[in-house]
């Protein structure tokens, strides 16, 4: 019986600096057969293990099409994360996943997709977006509404520049600078201004609790029902396989084994934050 | 390799389940047990991974299970949290270190004479041990005892000892001096947000005691552990409980069940809802375990009479 709680051991290969406290993470797993038999789906997850700190959950935020590599973007905020930014190229994690279920991608193709993130939440969409750049035809309209503190705290600029080929971005931010020319405001109020989809429509919205909610409640009252909008929850985890019990949803879901990804209409609205 | 015995042994003015060394010590005159047979096949601080640095890589070791307990003489209610344990460890994935053990265990149940204020097991459906759960049940007849058998090891049990197999008497219902109303699951969801979730939970410390004595909670937290050189370290599950505040906070201190009430209820939605909802039977089994170890004698009995009294 495979064991689920050891994790596979991986080499940082390259560490990207984001911004002030996010960086990303470029993984190799140090076994090659290991890294062949690892393929996920865009929304998936895996947990991260720093060897005497602890274990925590990150989407993957690289292409699921990219095989030789997989990447996490983090920020600092807690024990694991911080450690994990005091490591250097070439340090070795562990690393368990891909867990969850990911994107329902059957019930997305063919439909307009609207993304909607804010901060660092685009990190739980950026494999669903290389997956949707590199498959456009399966898809309709695609939008990306991005909202940020300031415009250096957009992530993956380097993935933006290049989604932009093939996918309408918007960005916006809280606070401009001397060199931005762009939007100001927060990424709800945005969905005023910019027409949107009215028929075959999914909502990808991915975010802090706070901006989930308002996403939720002004996609609500620009009159689009739950069951279009697609939230991804971040829960506390420590098993990541509906052992543990922390991330149990109101309604007695895992985040980690039935989500992270949940469609609204099947999701208590107490639970969307 | 033989079976270390766990049974039902008088300690000053409690009986515990612990390693048997004589069968003398054993008692099968007792209520409720302090601890339960979670307490061996979920044990706190159980090891679920080691690891070693060398050589500029680290070698992970996965610990061995060698563990192959007897139960003799749990009560119907604990052997059938033994199979609510399963519902949860044993879906995919398995949790390979509780598999281990619960594959190696026998279970030999004897029925219960009598009960206390605090038992419910009739309103949860566990008076009787569930089909699976058992090698042997005993039921004690004025004369001896019935034994029925649930497995192959049951059968060569009862071979070996010359013992000859009955039908189980039929059990009396009606052994519980209370009930607790019968839960209709879509009206129960409907009062989630009913004020009086926030007067029952008054009472509550918010101790976690009902999770320690709790047969059937299973949610735990993960350490990692390093020795002082930081050349070697476990990482370890410690029991946990859903009505601590830290348990659902994530990082950078956000909280999810952030008031007490929240947290208060969630156990009862898991137990009596969620779970019969996902595995199709009640995440408790009435032993009255979380009543008599809480310092304030909160009763699942009382909560859902009152909570359901708003139907």
């Amino acid at each position: 019986m495979s064991n689920p709680y050891i994790p596979k051991l991986a080499k940082i290969i390259k560490i990207v600096e984001e911004s002030r406290d996010v960086k990303t993470f470029r993984l190799k797993f140090m076994s090659k057969s290991d890294m062949e038999s690892f393929s996920f789906k865009p929304g998936q997850f895996v947990v991260i293990s720093v060897f005497g700190i602890g274990e925590a959950p990150f989407a993957v935020s690289s292409s699921p099409l990219v095989r030789e590599y997989f990447e996490v973007s983090v920020r600092a905020v807690g024990n694991v994360t911080r450690a994990l930014h005091r490591l250097s190229e070439g340090s070795i994690v562990g690393v368990r996943g891909p867990l969850g279920k990911g994107y329902p991608l059957n019930e997305l193709r063919g439909k307009n997709i609207v993304f909607i993130a804010g901060g660092t939440g685009l990190f739980g969409i950026s494999a669903l977006l290389w997956y949707i750049y590199e498959n456009r035809k399966q898809f309709s309209n695609v939008m990306l509404f991005y909202g940020a503190r300031t415009p250096k705290d957009f992530m993956r600029k380097y993935d933006l520049d290049a989604w932009k080929e093939r996918i309408d971005v918007y960005l916006t931010v809280d606070r401009a600078d001397e060199t931005w020319k762009g939007h100001v405001g927060l990424v709800t109020s945005f969905l005023d201004e910019i027409p949107l989809p009215r028929e075959d429509v999914a909502f990808i919205a991915c975010g802090p609790p706070l901006m989930l909610k308002a996403t939720y409640n002004k996609l609500r009252s620009l009159g689009y029902s739950p069951s279009q909008i697609y939230v991804s929850l971040e829960r506390q985890m420590k098993c990541g396989i509906g052992k543990c019990g922390r991330c149990m949803l109101s309604n007695g879901k895992f985040v980690c084994k039935d989500g992270p990804i949940f469609r609204c209409d099947q999701l208590p609205e107490r639970d969307i934050e | 390799m033989k079976y270390k015995i766990v049974a039902p042994i008088q300690q000053g003015n409690q009986v515990v389940f612990t390693f048997a060394e004589t069968p003398r010590k054993i008692t099968f005159d007792y209520i409720r047990a302090v601890n339960s047979p979670k307490h061996f096949l979920l044990p706190n601080r159980d090891i679920i991974l080691k690891w070693k640095f060398q050589n500029n890589t680290i070698a992970l070791e996965q610990p061995k299970i060698e563990e192959k307990y007897a139960f003799i003489g749990l009560h119907p209610c604990d052997a059938n949290a033994i199979a609510v344990l399963d519902k949860v460890m044993l879906e995919e994935p398995i949790d390979p270190y509780y598999h281990a053990r619960r594959r190696n265990s026998l279970i030999i149940v004897v029925d219960c004479i009598e009960s206390d204020d605090y038992c419910f097991c009739e309103s949860v459906n566990a008076r009787t041990p569930w089909e699976g759960v058992y090698d042997l049940w005993l039921v004690p007849l004025s004369e001896g005892y019935a034994i029925t058998y649930g497995s192959d090891e049951g059968i060569k049990i009862i071979k070996q000892l010359g013992l000859s197999e009955t039908t189980p008497p039929k059990i009396r219902r009606g052994i519980n001096k209370r009930r607790m109303p019968s839960i209709d699951l879509k009206a129960f969801e409907k009062l989630y947000d009913h004020v009086v979730w926030s007067r029952l939970s008054d009472d509550c410390l918010l101790c976690g005691s009902c999770m320690a004595a709790c047969p059937t909670c299973t949610c735990f937290d993960v350490v990692d552990e390093v020795n002082l050189d930081l050349s070697e370290g476990k990482r370890v599950r410690i029991w946990d409980s859903c009505i601590f505040r830290v348990f659902t906070m994530v990082a950078g201190g956000r909280v999810v069940r952030r008031e007490p009430v929240d947290r208060f209820k969630h156990r009862y939605y898991h137990k009596f809802l969620y779970f019969k909802e996902r595995y199709g039977i009640y995440g408790c089994t009435g032993c009255g375990r979380c009543v008599s170890s809480c310092p304030r004698h909160i009763d699942p009995i009382n909560v859902i009479t009152e909570v359901m009294k708003n139907v």
